[in-house]
């Protein structure tokens, strides 16, 4: 029969609003537009923020990178797309395509506020000026990473870093930006440390959109004196620890913590009312509960502003779920990505995760300088305090950092110092530095009491046949007055069954600022390889809004499938990205690539299990000494490579070593085969500042807090010491 | 459902489902029988599936099961939410969507019965965004 000439009964405006935008989420944009503006019905189901089917157009091709289709960059001159499209496209859209094409849409400030603090670092709200919009801030942002992203440090003369000692405590330091090379700090560190025997690891912690935060230390057998749990923990957060299997034992730690700021960062928040009071509660919103049956017919109770289209939990939610790639077939070995350099003479000795400190160009140039600076500075650290000046010492650390052994040397040859850098926006910093001491864990009662990034405790609705007996939707009923008698309220409550597989993960997922996709469970796993997802193929799932992996996206795509991971028997995409699932299929092999856990003396120490280059057998390692923590400016989405930053600097001087670990390449991509440090490190002025913030925000389970916190029943922190005093030499309880 | 209805002996009531779209489901659930179900266990699971559904093709059953006229498609959706077959949900949704692609907006108005319920000043600023966005 012609579909043309039949009068059905039901109709196509008579599906439910869930199942329209189903049917819509599939088409690409550019016929999503017009047949949005095809009715009024159409019309306000893509004004919705609730079930507007933008989204999964747009974030699948926010998720293919650019370059973006034209339509993208015109969506913003539509009056009837959800505003909270545009949220997802400021956070996920490439900075020089927003800035130079994209028709950015009226939005309120507190959207922008929303913006800003789910794409960039809570430490960059410093660039702040007085009483300007977030909407300046946003924007001049995106510039000042455009700019420094091309090599010119002339944004940010310095760079901030921590170091976290084995100790349990961590300092703040900072670097002129035009010597700071991590590599070469290292070393040196290793040096003072008595570790230069041991090969530098560089550990992704989580991929954001602009940045990635790396984590500079080195393994050691866990007799080691120096072990710093800290270290461990930052990389492993506790509710992901291993779990008994046969052959192994594993630490019981079930104990871990919500993914939540200290208390004293939360007041610190909440001393800016300006900028905080129009943002909705991000931790107290409902979010959409999974139905016992059927995509519609659910009547959810949320508070999202369905007008406005401001940022919600429920939005938060689906952003976090959207970019989720998840598959039950992922293997955790991921969380033992390594991201390993060539290595020097003195530590070629250890091959198996042998991590150089310096490329050529680290050891010829500034290399030599450093280290003279460095030990300048720890001569005279004990006298100069303030006011060196950027001429005559290149690092400064935090004052009253109490750390000791390894810790303390370091502590003398990071002298604080004043410099052009600007005071204003550290103050909650200074204070935490200057009261620090150990690092202790969330305390869990105040955490939980503020979750609700995953939906717990809902009620499952049961509505769920609002068909009339003819057949047809009772929706009609539901609509009452309004723009062309439909009620937006109405609309949003109609609210389809959303996959709420994340519900049972054991953190939340970090939303401020938001894992790029790479890494969209943070922390509830780490990916071992591939850092940008350059297609549907590498995410195939769009679990709320249909339509990712469709059949043009997959031949478009088919050659991308599965590099990375298969080395080590990951099943290709499976293998990248995919839940963490060690709480649920503990499997011996994946453990071992995860974390073992040695006894020593009486003792636990939670280790990796790290697997030897080019041998069956691997080892139990443990970080050890004190860990250096940087954000290292690499987008998500990374250009072609001849366009990228990194290696456009990096190219005249860039020298393949040996090394024959996997790595990372310039465009993101995790590689098998012969690595260039330069293209994980990065060049001089490729880094931006982390801060104590920064740390708080994507290692929310621990903390540094020295005056509050985790205390047990004994008095002693979760993680060794007391009070927040030291505890012995890193060691644990 | 089954734990809705409490006593496993008791019918089943499908009110809304019709006897040949029923059929038309049990066709698709024989048919699917013995494709792999999500580890009921595994968090992960549903997602997986989804994902399972996303990226792969319409097989060439499927597309010869879901030619149908459009009342019979429709029904075969409302029946597939109703009853929680998403792989048949899924399926009814892309085949609508490849209805609508490369479609002007008239025929697709034409093809689904939609009727142009804007008043002149809505049109009149459609027509404005459109033309702004076009340039």
């Amino acid at each position: 029969m012609d579909p043309e000439e039949q009068s059905s009964s039901v109709q196509f405006e008579g599906l439910p609003f869930e199942i329209t935008q189903a049917i819509l989420s599939h088409l690409p944009l550019k016929d999503l537009i017009p047949v949005s503006l095809l009715s009024s019905t159409l019309r306000a189901v893509s004004l919705s923020p609730q079930i507007t089917p933008f989204l999964g157009p747009v974030q699948r091709i926010l998720l293919r990178g650019p370059p973006y289709p034209p339509e993208l960059a015109s969506l913003g001159s539509y009056t009837h797309v959800a505003r909270n499209v545009f949220t997802e496209i400021l956070v996920r859209g490439e900075a020089r395509w927003i800035l130079e094409e994209m028709e950015i849409p009226k939005l309120s400030d507190a959207v922008w506020e929303e913006v800003f603090r789910r794409r960039f670092l809570p430490s960059w709200r410093r660039y702040g000026e007085g009483d300007e919009r977030w909407r300046a801030m946003f924007l001049r942002m995106l510039r000042r990473l455009e700019h420094r992203a091309l090599g010119c440090t002339h944004e940010e003369s310095w760079t901030r870093f921590l170091m976290l000692h084995r100790n349990g405590t961590c300092s703040l330091n900072r670097i002129y930006s035009r010597t700071f090379d991590p590599l070469e700090i290292f070393r040196e560190i290793k040096l003072q440390n008595n570790l230069s025997h041991l090969p530098t690891q560089v550990r992704l912690l989580v991929q954001l959109q602009d940045v990635r935060i790396l984590m500079f230390g080195v393994l050691a057998s866990p007799r080691s004196v120096f072990i710093n749990e800290k270290a461990f923990r930052l990389c492993h957060p506790p509710k992901l620890s291993g779990r008994n299997k046969a052959g192994w034992e594993t630490v019981v730690d079930e104990d871990g913590y919500e993914l939540e700021p200290p208390d004293h960062v939360k007041a610190a928040r909440m001393k800016n009312p300006r900028r905080n009071s129009e943002l909705p509660d991000l931790r107290t919103h409902q979010t959409p509960a999974k139905l016992a049956r059927g995509r519609s017919y659910s009547v959810m109770e949320t508070s999202a502003s369905s007008s406005t289209g401001t940022t919600t939990q429920p939005w938060n939610m689906t952003t976090a779920q959207v970019f989720a790639p998840l598959s039950s077939t992922s293997r955790l070995n991921s969380s033992v990505q390594m991201l390993q350099h060539n290595a020097t003479p003195e530590e070629t000795s250890n091959s198996g995760v042998a991590a150089g400190t310096s490329s050529s160009r680290h050891r010829s140039g500034s290399g030599s300088a450093l280290t003279r600076m460095l030990k300048f500075g720890s001569s005279s650290s004990s006298s100069n305090n303030n006011n060196a000046g950027p001429s005559t010492a290149m690092l400064s650390s935090s004052e009253g950092a109490s750390t000791g052994g390894s810790g303390s040397r370091s502590r003398n040859w990071l002298r604080r110092i004043g410099s052009r850098d600007s005071q204003e926006g550290r103050s909650s910093d200074d204070q935490q530095r200057n009261n620090q001491g150990g690092l202790s864990e969330v305390p869990e009662d105040a955490s939980r009491s503020q979750r609700g990034i995953v939906s717990e405790g809902l009620p499952l609705p049961t509505a769920r046949t609002p068909v009339n007996e003819d057949g047809n939707s009772d929706r009609a009923e539901a609509c009452g007055p309004g723009w062309n008698g439909i009620r937006h309220d109405d609309i949003d409550k109609r609210r389809t069954n959303q996959i709420d597989a994340l519900g049972s993960l054991p953190y939340s997922i970090m939303t401020h600022p938001c894992p790029a996709p790479s890494h969209a469970l943070y922390p509830n796993y780490t990916p071992r390889g591939q850092v940008a997802g350059q297609s549907d193929e590498n995410f195939p799932l769009d679990p709320i809004f249909p339509g990712s992996g469709d059949r043009e996206s997959k031949k478009e795509t088919n050659g991308t499938n599965g590099r990375a991971g298969s080395r080590h028997g990951l099943p290709g995409r499976a293998g990248r990205h995919g839940v963490d699932t060690r709480q649920y299929h503990p499997i011996l092999k994946e453990r071992k690539w995860l974390q073992g856990v040695v006894k020593d003396g009486g003792r636990v120490v939670p280790s990796e299990w790290v697997q030897n280059q080019g041998q069956d057998g691997g080892e139990a390692l443990t970080w050890v000494g004190p860990v250096l923590i940087i954000a290292q400016l690499q987008p998500a989405h990374p250009r072609p490579p001849k366009y990228a930053p990194a290696a456009a600097s990096a190219a005249p001087d860039a020298q393949p070593d040996n090394d024959q670990s996997d790595h990372w390449n310039t465009s993101g991509d995790w590689q098998d085969g012969p690595a260039n440090s330069l293209d994980i490190v990065g060049s001089s002025g490729m880094y931006a500042s982390f801060e104590y913030s920064d740390l708080y925000a994507i290692g929310g389970w621990i903390r540094i807090d020295g005056e509050t916190g985790a205390l047990d029943a004994q008095g002693a922190s979760a993680w060794g010491g007391s009070g927040g005093r030291r505890d012995g030499l890193g060691f644990g309880r | 459902m089954m734990e809705d209805i409490g006593d496993v002996n008791a019918p089943i009531p499908l009110p809304n489902v019709t006897s040949n779209v029923l059929k038309k489901v049990l066709e698709y659930c024989d048919y699917h029988k013995s494709d792999p179900l999500p580890v009921a266990s595994d968090p992960s699971a549903d997602v997986a599936e989804e994902a399972r559904r996303r990226t792969s093709e319409v097989g060439e059953w499927d597309a010869k099961f879901i030619q149908v006229d459009q009342e019979m498609l429709f029904e075969i959706i409302l029946a597939a939410n109703y009853l929680d077959i998403k792989p048949l949900l899924d399926l009814g949704c892309r085949t609508v969507a490849t209805m609508i692609k490369g479609k002007s907006p008239e025929e697709i108005r034409k093809l689904f019965h939609i009727k142009n319920d804007f008043t002149p000043e809505e049109e009149a600023q459609i027509r404005r965004e459109n033309e702004w966005a076009e340039e």
